[in-house]
């Protein structure tokens, strides 16, 4: 079998020379001297403190906001859509509008946590965890306007697939409409587990901190998680395989999203350059909005150590970077339309740029284009005030661009006598405000409740010391730790450390030795301790794929099978079976099923589950102490000798126990 | 009903949440019986008791479950009547003033849509929108039930022996007895109005129209000897010129006119026909925009053109004209070339031409008399020997009758038919002079609210009659539905007052049997069996009572108007306007003001609804510093008194620069009534406040001018107040072009309407749109074409006269909800079946006009189904698009990608609280709930009832077995809908013309909804003459 | 049992459980149109259908004639019940216990009515002994099969092409009251439609000679659906 070549570093230690090389010359992404107890302490006594005050206005100002939403919401809904402007000529306006506009944001979530990690860009440890749950809470209020948009919320049921005694009726696959309940729902599945099983060491950090309800809550989430090695090391092979799914999964979601414009007749919509014109929108509007929450945060949760211009700078150079594709995927297109000599197309960007709503593409092409290239100048990168600045006109600039796409496509197409204009009503307003305040209900809450830093990953960060693991040789033939239930019964001699490479060190010189080296229990994962402890590659990208070909095998069979055979209905004329319309929805229900998969895997595999019922996590083994288990095996060693050994590696503590289970 | 036991039969949740709403389907038995139909609280329940059978199916929506529907037996088994089987009843419409032959589609033992009557020589089938909308009045619950003395409800007793009493009064003390009503032409009720007015000292009937044609009908009195209205034959005129004449709109008998007209432009005759069609008019009516040349003329020139063409004629003829030629010099050049070339087309086809002046004045009655004699074409275009009836107003007796009111010599007014306090000039006060009031309307209006005594009419699909329509022409009314109110016809009221008690269809069969049988040329049946056959046809051919001899044309009158006529009479002041009131399509004068169908018709020119306004020609308009919508006060320069008028402006391309339009009809006491039209919400306005009314009444400002009312005489200053009154427009841009600041160097035409010449036509008629767009060859095969029946349409934009009755047509037969003034402003407006109207502008400053009807094109390749999740739109397989109203959920994406914008959305619940108002619901059309998507379906219902019709008699479906509404309701006959799989139908075989093809083709959306295109006499020729 | 289950297993177990009862109640609650199926609602008047259609053998067109030429089947009449029961007032053996009674008593014979004809007699607005006796009103049948209003089902169509009404009714001859025997879901019509349907009889297509030659049984959702 070949042997697949899955980087074994684990997501958080990167290639030293990597590290080197930007060591030289630029400042340290972590500052303040922090070891890895002071990450524990500074994330997660926010959460143990009282809320402060200004919390408590931010918290209010949301819940307001969202309140408003929610009445108009309600209003819409038990009086019509008539309530919200549209017309018919423009059928989709704010509804839609907020929803690419959501979506988008969504973006920077999944590319900070996957496409980073994939990258080995080291500065998203800081950032991905905010990023991660923004991205739920964005893909939560986008999916909110697809469902209250239709005309009968009540049915909207209708768009999944379930078997019916209408005949059964399926739906229609062959609409983007359709391949956006798959792609938002795969996607937002897919962002929730991959941000939860991300989570699960910093909830057993919170748990061991915790007592009373607290500690039960986080007891009950964190699934018994306990620092062991192995667990690390299919966590990180879990966290690498999401990653793989989900950057394909994001660049799919935008361009699914694009095409429920791109599929279109309509001129200003019938666009190709659509799908990776949105995907580099959404990552330029993703990046300005953790921009702006960053920068919040790292001022209100005093993360400034944590959070810091590095970062910043980053996240800078990513949003003119990606800015100013969008300013080119804008010229573009008006290149298009007027190269392709139809009348439609060029009447209709002609109509975007100087018709009545022309005032919103100038908003636009400057908040957008124009404004992001300030980045380009160090000493704006270094003003956090026009940072903040230049990240919220983006924000504004890409809700424009969405909305400059939508109406004023919509307003002004084939047939002149069918031309209208439009205007928001303030229920359509209200619910625009509402999306707001769910967002930032969402996120003021996770920011009380949970690390909003992955502090696993920053203890990794901190606590690295780059030559040290390449000390020693790991011992080699020796054989690999049995998983035999025997293994894990008997005496077992502990050794607490308190410093990462002394657990690395102690390990080899353990099983050179010839303990059975029974697991480590580290507060992050150790980069080399796999290799030191001989355990065995993981086979969890063999379930991924076995799911991930299961959900396309499916999905496409399913789709041919209704649309097809058992109640072909001719849509638009199209044939039956028409392979191209059904590879979006194929796609995302692979992503789906192997993410899921894959999660489900390490779970059962690792023996999480809620509440946990597994070894407990020795103390202080989520926190800053690594814990090594050793078991002599037959008459390997002496007491003495283990003893010895744990001397001779500076262990902190010692201590034996007798497993029975 | 509900037992506990019973409680768990829910209604499919699914069912009814998605409940689409309810089809109006009584699945029951039915039956014609009588009862009360007093409740005011009228729901279907009621009305079934009322007309003794069928069903209440209760509440369709609701999550409460749903109380078992209980079906109602009835007493007798119905002879005639299946139940759910729908069948026609012949019958007579004067909902436009024209005694249109129709045919009242009825269900279950209501109507439920009107249509013409193809063999009634009248209107040829076709039928105007104010017909069609006349059975929504039917069914308007604010008609009287039962008579009404002093303000209150009285019963038939105490008003007959009111009336009788005061009958007798009048009879002892030698008072006078007046009955004042519109046009009548029914022999039964003429019997009837003369035996009661006979038997008191002082009687007299005077009639009157409110869209008055009593010049014309003097002039004929002066010229020929004859008070009648000439009988146009428009389809023998191969020139026709109209002088302010709204000939396909709203003159005397419009869808008769136009198909007419239609016969003499039918480029599918052999050889092909195309008549040259000139319109002499100051502002733009309809069918100026259907004119081959429109010369703009100001009210005040009228009389100078027609006396300057007559005199032209007079040259060509090579006569001495009666009188003087009147100095022309007034008229600006552009005219006097106009009329010149005008004269010599005329002339070349003199005997074959006709000249028509819609002008209520009597010089321009004669001297358009004068022409027509000149051309010597009498017998073809025109026939005063057989006229036509359909106006018999005189208004010279009218205004005696005012003055008579006036001095209070009239002791007993009976005003029926007519509402003389609204739409005339100064008339109310005069009403109230009278000693009794007798009013016989059938819903409350201005005259009834002056009533001592009311006694309601039934309306015109409840009730027997008969009419005369053209002299000969016998046109049958008889009940669809047993009577819905307390009612009583004028012929019954007229003889239970002279203690004649029998019942109406007596009255009225006894007439027929006395006066009209034994003018039967060889009667082969008896009485009995001919009648019901006129009445199962509608009509019948009689020699007239008395028959009509016009005298020889006496010269005389018109030398007097030659010369009386003066240059510029008339003509504003500096900074004035003439003023121009003229009625509109759906209104007419205002009969059509409480009827929502009408009032949401958008006017076929201007495109407004629920509202008149002044209209300006663009460069008055600029000139004043006034836009589309800004508030103007109108105020009287002349030296007649009128309270200022306060009314939105309109900026209405086309018309003279040297007047202002408005439009009567409006301003209607008890158009409050519409407050509630329309969805209730936050940012929702409504169509009306309480206590307005919709727009404003112009009639104050009609002026009796010579013996006749003026509707073109007055001059008017505008002042602008600042306010803002946005009109509900349904059209927003008004051109094929695209703005020209978003324009490619040299504009961008966009080819949905396209136009071709007749030389052109008739030298190539095979290729004469070119080469068109080749279609590239498909992407996949193509495997859905339809094997059996493949549904199509084509529209012949040649004879679409843009008259809007199929746009009515629609509403009723497919039940589309009327949204109110303030939706329509949003642009939500229902209608599936609209007609775009697009102006391109001429050099000169006139307007080329066309129209074109645009529905779901029932496209092959629809881009509006691909694009649904739920698979809520499909094609079928007999090539419809189709739309499933319950699998909606509503995402609004196919009415997005709909090229042609044709899908409607239900964005509120719209109304359907009014029980009675919902009888009118087609019961074989689903009624829509909010959040779903709808629009044209080809009438899939007909399709279906068709195919059914066509299995139970065992034949195969044929050619013209199916007609959609809009089709049937079509007075050119310009909608064709047909298999496009049979290559026989007259829809491939229109197709199969040159002319054919299809909007927004390059899209290979592949409509099936065809386009013929519109055929000009010549290119660039319209629209000549002065601005 | 559950005690042996591993912590996941009893985990998967409560959330599968958890699925299924939604699942059936979501398939309940959101699909079933066949909630109907069964329903057998009491009439004002236990009129037997087993008695008429059944023993008596008179066809169901005859009452519900309306099948034939129309739409809808139509109830009959109660004229038309009275066509029969002006006369048949009662059940044979009462009748005939009152006439040997009346010839024992030498009286002639009184009119036996039934209590439900009663109810009949008394909606023509006929009192027990046959005379006028106030208003007739109609008799509130409660209704058996509904259909939901967006669906159009036109009775002639089926019957003309020689479909029996207990395809779709079930053995009516056989109810002593009527009930609601198919489902009337939208699968329940394209069964036949499709030629699928459990009856093989009911193969509805052209190639199996139930239908004229050039017509086919649509499936098209406009065929019901406007």
């Amino acid at each position: 079998m070949v042997e697949m070549q899955v980087p074994r570093t684990g997501i958080v230690l990167d290639a030293p020379g990597d590290h080197d090389t930007h060591a030289a010359h630029e400042p340290p992404l972590i500052t303040g001297g922090k070891t890895p107890a002071d990450v524990t302490r500074d994330v997660c006594s926010p959460l143990e403190a009282g809320p402060t005050r200004l919390w408590w206005f931010a918290f209010g100002a949301a819940l307001l906001a969202l309140l408003v939403g929610a009445v108009c919401v309600t209003y819409q809904v038990a009086v019509g859509i008539g309530t919200w402007g549209l017309n018919r000529t423009v059928g989709w306006a704010f509804d839609i509008t907020n929803f690419v506009f959501w979506v988008g944001i969504g973006h920077a979530g999944t590319l900070i946590s996957a496409v980073l990690l994939l990258m080995r860009q080291r500065w998203r440890t800081s950032i991905n965890r905010s990023a991660e749950a923004m991205t739920i809470f964005a893909v939560m209020c986008a999916g909110l306007f697809p469902l209250i948009h239709m005309g009968r919320p009540w049915l909207a049921h209708w768009v999944f697939p379930y078997p019916n005694m209408r005949g059964p009726l399926w739906v229609n696959f062959r609409s983007p409409l359709l391949w956006d309940v798959f792609a938002i729902g795969t996607y937002f599945t897919i962002s929730a587990v991959f941000w939860y099983i991300g989570l699960l060491p910093d909830l057993a950090t919170v748990r061991d901190r915790a007592r009373g309800l607290r500690r039960r809550v986080f007891t009950f989430f964190s699934l018994g998680w306990n620092g062991s090695a192995r667990t690390w090391a299919r966590w990180e092979m879990a966290c690498l395989l999401l990653a793989a799914l989900a950057t394909p999964l994001v660049v799919s979601v935008h361009s699914v999203v694009s095409m429920d414009f791109a599929t279109a007749v309509i001129p200003g919509w019938h666009t190709t350059v659509f799908p990776p014109y949105f995907v580099i929108g959404a990552v330029f509007s993703g990046f300005a909005m953790v921009l702006t929450l960053m920068l919040i945060a790292r001022r209100v949760m005093a993360l400034q150590d944590y959070i810091t211009p590095r970062h910043i700078n980053a996240m800078c150079k990513v949003v003119v970077f990606t800015g100013s594709i969008v300013g080119t995927a804008y010229a573009m297109e008006l290149f298009i339309a007027w190269y392709s000599g139809s009348p439609y197309e060029q009447f209709a960007f002609a109509n975007r740029v100087f018709g009545p709503m022309g005032w919103a593409y100038g908003i636009m092409v400057g908040c957008n284009v124009l404004v992001p290239q300030l980045l380009w100048l160090k000493r704006v990168r270094a003003s956090v005030a026009a940072i903040f600045t230049i990240s919220l006109l983006v924000n504004v600039g890409m809700w424009f661009e969405r909305f400059v796409i939508i109406v004023t496509s919509l307003q002004r197409d084939f047939l002149p006598s069918s031309w209208t204009g439009y205007a928001p009503t303030l229920i359509e307003l209200g619910t625009l405000l509402g999306s707001f305040g769910l967002f930032f209900t969402c996120f003021l809450l996770f920011c009380r409740f949970l690390p909003m830093i992955a502090m696993a990953e920053v203890r990794a960060v901190v606590a690295e010391k780059p030559h040290a693991h390449h000390g020693e040789p790991d011992p080699e033939g020796t054989e690999p730790i049995r998983r035999d239930a025997s293994a894990d019964i008997g005496l077992m001699h502990y050794a607490a450390f308190d410093a990462a490479d002394d657990l690395l060190a102690a390990t080899r010189a353990a099983r050179r030795q010839g303990l059975t080296v029974v697991d480590a229990h580290t507060p992050h994962p150790v980069h080399g301790l796999d290799k030191a402890m001989g355990l065995r590659r993981s086979r969890l990208p063999f379930v991924t794929l076995a799911c991930g070909a299961a959900g396309a095998a499916l999905a496409l069979r399913f789709q041919y099978w209704t649309s097809s055979s058992d109640w072909p209905l001719d849509v638009g004329g199209k044939p039956f079976d028409s392979l191209p319309a059904f590879v979006p929805v194929a796609f995302e229900v692979m992503v789906l099923l192997a993410g899921l998969g894959t999660a489900g895997a390490l779970l059962v595999r690792s023996r999480l589950r809620p509440g946990g019922s597994g070894i407990p996590a020795p103390e202080g083994c989520t926190d800053d102490r690594y814990v090594l288990i050793v078991r002599r095996h037959d008459a390997s060693a002496s007491d003495a000798a283990i003893d010895e050994l744990w001397s001779r590696h500076a262990a902190a503590d010692r201590w034996t126990e007798y497993r029975s289970c | 009903m509900t037992t506990p036991s019973e409680q768990h039969w829910f209604k499919d949740p699914d069912a009814h949440r998605s409940a689409v709403g309810s089809r109006a389907d009584d699945r029951a038995a039915s039956r014609e019986g009588h009862a009360d139909a007093r409740d005011t609280q009228f729901d279907r329940r009621s009305f079934l008791r009322l007309v003794g059978f069928s069903v209440a199916a209760a509440g369709v929506s609701g999550c409460s479950p749903a109380p078992p529907q209980t079906v109602m037996a009835l007493f007798e088994p119905p002879v005639e009547i299946v139940p759910g089987r729908a069948y026609w009843i012949a019958t007579t419409s004067w909902a436009d003033g024209s005694g249109s032959g129709v045919l009242v589609r009825c269900r279950d033992g209501r109507p439920i849509k009107v249509e013409g009557n193809p063999s009634h020589p009248v209107n040829q089938g076709g039928l105007t929108a104010a017909c069609q909308a006349s059975l929504l009045a039917l069914y308007d619950s604010h008609r009287f039930d039962g008579p009404r003395r002093d303000g209150a409800a009285a019963t038939w007793d105490e008003v007959d022996t009111a009336v009788r009493a005061k009958l007798d009064e009048v009879r002892s003390a030698g008072g006078t007895v007046r009955l004042l009503t519109s046009t009548l032409t029914g022999p039964s009720t003429l019997e009837q109005i003369d035996a009661l007015l006979a038997s008191v000292p002082d009687g007299r009937h005077v009639m009157y129209d409110a869209l008055s044609c009593s010049a014309l009908l003097d002039a004929q009195q002066a010229l020929r000897g004859v008070r009648v209205l000439p009988r146009y034959d428009f389809s023998r005129a191969k020139v026709l010129a109209a002088f302010d004449a709204d000939v396909l709109g709203t003159w005397i008998s419009p869808a008769g006119f136009a198909a007419d007209r239609q016969q003499a432009r039918d480029v599918h005759a052999e050889p092909p026909r195309m008549s040259r069609h000139w319109q002499l008019e100051a502002r733009l009516s309809l069918t100026g925009t259907r004119a081959d040349r429109r010369v703009r003329l100001a009210p005040w020139e009228t009389t100078a053109a027609l006396a300057e063409l007559g005199s032209e004629l007079a040259g060509f003829a090579g006569v001495t004209a009666p009188g003087p030629r009147p100095d022309a010099s007034a008229l600006p050049q552009a005219t006097r070339t106009a009329l010149h070339e005008l004269a010599q087309e005329l002339w070349a086809q003199r005997t074959e031409s006709l000249v028509v002046c819609g002008t209520n004045a009597r010089d321009a009655q004669l001297l358009t008399a004068w022409i027509n004699a000149q051309l010597g074409s009498e017998g073809t275009t025109f026939h005063l020997d057989t006229p036509s009836l359909q106006r018999q107003g005189d208004d010279a007796a009218l205004q005696r009758l005012r003055d008579e009111l006036l001095t209070g010599a009239v002791d007993l007014l009976i005003v029926a038919g007519a509402n003389p306090a609204y739409d005339l000039p100064d008339f109310a006060e005069a009403l109230g002079q009278a000693g009794t009031l007798v009013s016989l309307a059938s819903l409350p209006d201005e005259t009834s609210a002056l009533a001592t005594i009311v006694c309601p009419e039934p309306h015109e699909l409840e009730r027997w009659d008969d009419a005369e329509p053209i002299a000969g022409l016998y046109s049958t009314t008889q009940p669809t539905v047993p009577a819905l109110r307390d009612t009583r016809t004028l012929r019954a009221s007229l003889a239970r007052w002279r203690g004649d008690a029998r019942d109406d269809r007596e009255l009225l069969v006894d007439h027929w049997r006395r006066e009209l049988d034994s003018r039967r040329p060889s009667p082969r049946t008896g009485f009995d069996a001919w009648f019901h056959a006129v009445l199962e046809r509608g009509w019948t051919e009689l020699p007239s009572a008395q028959p009509f001899r016009p005298a020889a044309f006496r010269p005389a009158p018109v030398a007097a108007a030659l010369t009386r006529i003066a240059a510029n009479a008339g003509a504003p002041a500096d900074g004035a306007l003439g003023l121009v009131l003229h009625p509109k399509v759906g209104l007419l004068d205002g009969r059509g003001a409480h009827n929502p169908w009408l009032q949401e018709l958008p006017d076929p020119v201007t495109k407004v609804v629920w509202d008149n306004h002044v209209d300006l020609s663009p460069a008055t308009a600029e000139r004043l510093g006034l836009r589309t919508g800004d508030i103007v006060t109108v105020s009287a320069t002349d030296d007649a008194p009128s309270a200022d008028l306060t009314l939105p402006v309109l900026v209405q391309p086309g018309q003279d620069d040297r007047v202002a339009a408005i439009a009567l009809g409006y301003g209607r006491a008890g158009t409050d009534r519409f407050t509630a039209v329309g969805p209730e919400w936050l940012q929702g306005r409504r169509t009306v406040e309480p206590g307005g009314t919709i727009g404003a009444n112009v009639a104050p400002w009609l002026r009796w001018r010579a013996g006749a009312l003026d509707y073109s005489g007055r001059t008017v200053r505008l002042t602008a107040t600042g306010g803002r009154h946005e009109l509900a427009i349904t059209q927003d841009h008004h051109n094929l072009s695209v703005p020209a600041h978003l324009a490619p160097p040299g504009g961008e035409v966009r080819d949905a309407v396209r136009l071709v010449t007749f030389p052109q036509l008739q030298a190539d008629p095979e290729h004469v749109l070119g080469g068109g767009h080749t279609p590239v060859g498909e992407l996949w095969d193509d495997d859905h074409i339809p094997a059996g029946h493949h549904w199509g349409m084509a529209i012949d934009l040649s004879a679409c006269t843009g008259c809007s009755a199929c746009v009515v047509g629609c509403q009723a037969e497919n039940n589309i909800p009327v949204v109110g003034r303030d939706e329509v402003r949003r642009h939500r407006e229902m209608s599936w079946l609209r007609i775009d109207r697009y102006y391109a502008d001429q050099p000169d400053g006139g307007v080329d006009v066309v129209h074109q009807p645009m529905m779901c094109q029932h496209c092959a390749h629809a881009p509006c189904e691909t694009v649904c999740p739920v698979l809520a739109t499909m094609h079928s397989s007999e090539g419809l698009n189709t739309q499933v109203y319950n699998r909606c959920v509503g995402t609004r994406y196919c009415a997005n990608n709909c090229p042609y914008k044709t899908r409607r959305f239900n964005w509120f619940d719209y109304a359907h609280d009014d029980q009675l108002l919902n009888m009118v619901l087609n019961p074989e059309v689903t009624i829509r709930s909010r959040g779903v998507m709808e629009k044209c379906s080809l009438c899939v219902q007909r399709i279906q009832g068709a195919k059914a019709l066509a299995g139970r008699e065992g034949r195969e479906l044929a050619d013209g077995d199916i007609q959609t509404a809009c089709q049937q309701s079509c007075p050119t006959r310009a909608i064709t809908f047909g298999d496009l799989n049979d290559p026989n139908s007259a829809l491939s075989r229109r197709i199969a013309t040159g002319r054919s093809y299809r909007a927004l083709e390059e899209l290979n959306v592949q409509p099936g909804v065809h386009y013929l295109a519109d055929v000009r006499n010549d290119a660039g020729s319209k629209g000549g003459g002065h601005g | 049992m559950l005690k042996s289950l591993s912590v996941n297993a009893r985990i998967f177990l409560v959330v599968a459980v958890g699925f299924g009862v939604f699942a059936i109640a979501a398939s309940a609650d959101f699909q079933a149109p066949n909630v109907h199926q069964g329903y057998a609602p009491e009439q004002p008047i236990a009129y037997s259908h087993r008695t008429h259609a059944g023993e008596l053998g008179i066809d169901c067109l005859y009452c519900h004639y309306g099948a034939r030429t129309s739409p809808v089947a139509g109830i009959p009449a109660t004229g038309l019940c009275m066509n029969c029961h002006a006369t048949v007032t009662a059940g044979l053996d009462a009748v005939v216990a009152e006439r040997e009674q009346a010839e024992a008593e030498s009286r002639p014979a009184a009119t036996i009515l039934s209590p439900e004809i009663a109810k009949l007699w008394a909606a023509q607005g006929l009192d027990v002994n046959g005379q006028p006796a106030g208003e007739p009103h109609p008799i509130p049948w409660v209704r058996v099969h509904n259909l939901p209003d967006f669906v159009a089902f036109d009775h002639s169509v089926h019957v003309n092409r020689g479909l029996a009404c207990a395809t779709c009714h079930g053995p009516v001859q056989t109810m002593e009251r009527v009930r609601q025997e198919s489902d009337l879901s939208m699968g329940w019509c394209l069964d036949c439609h499709r030629g699928k349907a459990a009856d093989p009889t009911l193969v509805l297509n052209a190639e199996h000679g139930r239908l004229p030659a050039g017509e086919h049984v649509s499936t098209d959702c406009s065929a019901c659906h406007y």
